[in-house]
């Protein structure tokens, strides 16, 4: 097993100390950070992602996966900036307006963030302003809006419409999550995507920028 | 003689059997745990194999005492007798009355946990939540964690998990005015100082369940889904609609 094999399994484990350790010892080793990315921690999410899919994990399983990458990360990325790496796009994520659970929109982000991707994170109940705003000013690639409830998803609709009204629509793309949501909720908002879960939130999100 | 079977939650027990002891039509109550929630599909299909056991022609119609409860109603389909839903999120609409009266509600504070009578006798380890999805999670399930993934990452999930209690500050008790209420009262109020949320207390009313069990069905406040139909979802204020199967 090489130490890369080592750190994707630690982060498959959720062993955050492990990981921590293993990407250390991978850069004293000499392995640039742009492998130590791709091959450890980006590989071993989309595995995790794909157990949860196949059933073989649950969401405890991809929390502590995802919290060991995002440990590992924090180590890397001064060394994927020194490397010249750059994010390979920026996605605004938030709970819409009236929401106040996150454990989605925390996997979906930690996720992207593990698969290269810059989060601007709009935290939860996010009026539709901030992803305007993030959109105006913060060049985000793709909103990502999320909901737990049905009383709030309508809240989803409200920012493809002021996304429209500010008349940044055509310059993002919209990707939906949650419990309540679904493709045909996607298509009847005017959003361009939707994810059951956050390894397919990662793809799809690749998908639309042509990443 | 009219004849309807109402699936109930068990969450709206007390309510149902209150209005169904008074009602018009002759109303048999069959009680689902309220827990089944939590797995929306699984709730869907205890629903939807309980309707397909009903005989044809054994009553006049198959009455759902749930709201939209996390999709879980979403995609039920009626053979040959037909179904009726009340068009609600889930089942505060019920308890308070109408659909409006949850909004407004529910605009004023989203931050909101909801406790009712039949929720806390029903529910002893708090395993559900009322309305909302998100679920506590037990010392049973915390020690599980530590056992399973460690200490710390035990003491992560908590903290993730249950972080949507933090943005929470105020609890509602619903009185439906029924036997043995107050001391439920009592424990949503205990339970309110400990977690430090703000505690109301509101007047349930079992106008929509009454509707329902009577057979008074508005197009507004309900949706018929005709035998060989299906419930669908809709993206605007009426929430669900009856498709051809």
């Amino acid at each position: 097993m090489t130490i890369i094999d080592e750190l994707r399994e630690g982060v498959i484990q959720g062993q955050a100390n492990v990981a921590l350790e293993k990407v250390k010892k991978a850069l004293e080793e000499g392995y640039a950070a742009d492998v130590i990315l791709n091959e450890g921690l980006i590989s071993a999410m989309s595995n995790v992602g794909q157990m949860y899919e196949d059933g073989v994990v649950f969401v405890p399983e991809m929390l502590i996966a995802a919290r060991a990458m995002d440990k590992a990360l924090q180590i890397l990325r001064p060394y994927l900036v020194a490397q010249g790496v750059k994010p390979v796009g920026k996605v605004a994520i938030g709970t819409v307006k009236g929401d106040l659970h996150d454990i989605g929109k925390k996997l979906v982000a930690m996720m992207l963030e593990g698969s290269g991707f810059e989060i601007i994170d709009l935290g939860i109940d996010a009026p539709p302003e901030k992803f305007v705003d993030a959109v105006q000013n913060k060049g985000a690639d793709v909103v990502a809006l999320s909901a737990l409830l049905t009383t709030t998803m309508p809240n989803m609709k409200t920012v493809v419409d002021a996304l429209k009204q500010a008349g940044v629509r055509d310059k993002v793309r919209i990707i939906i999550g949650g419990a309540p949501v679904n493709q045909a909720y996607a298509d009847q908002i005017g959003a361009d995507g939707y994810a059951p879960d956050a390894s397919s939130a990662v793809r799809k999100v690749r998908e639309m920028l042509g990443v | 003689m009219t004849h309807y079977v109402a699936l109930t939650c068990s969450a709206l027990a007390r309510s149902v059997y209150a209005v169904a002891a008074d009602s018009q039509p002759i109303i048999s109550v069959r009680l689902f745990d309220q827990g089944l929630h939590n797995v929306p599909k699984n709730l869907r299909a205890r629903l939807q194999a309980e309707i397909n056991a009903i005989p044809a022609g054994s009553c006049d119609a198959i009455l759902l005492a749930y709201g939209t409860c996390g999709l879980a109603t979403v995609g039920l389909q009626s053979h040959s007798i037909p179904l009726v839903i009340p068009r609600a999120h889930d089942c505060i609409t019920l308890y308070l009355g109408s659909r409006q009266r949850y909004s407004e509600e529910f605009d004023a504070d989203p931050g909101t946990y909801w406790y009712s009578q039949d929720y806390l006798e029903r529910n002893p380890d708090s395993s559900v939540a009322l309305g909302a999805a998100s679920i506590q999670i037990s010392e049973a399930v915390y020690q599980q964690y530590v056992a399973k993934y460690g200490q710390e990452n035990a003491d992560y999930l908590m903290e993730v998990m249950g972080e949507w209690g933090k943005h929470y500050n105020r609890a509602v008790y619903i009185d439906t005015g029924l036997q043995g209420g107050a001391q439920y009262e009592r424990i949503a109020r205990e339970q309110a100082e400990r977690r430090g949320w703000r505690f109301e207390r509101r007047e349930g009313d079992r106008r929509l369940l009454h509707m329902l069990i009577n057979g008074e069905w508005s197009e507004d406040e309900f949706l018929i889904v005709p035998p060989q139909h299906r419930i669908q979802q809709m993206a605007d204020d009426r929430l669900i609609q009856a498709v051809p199967l």
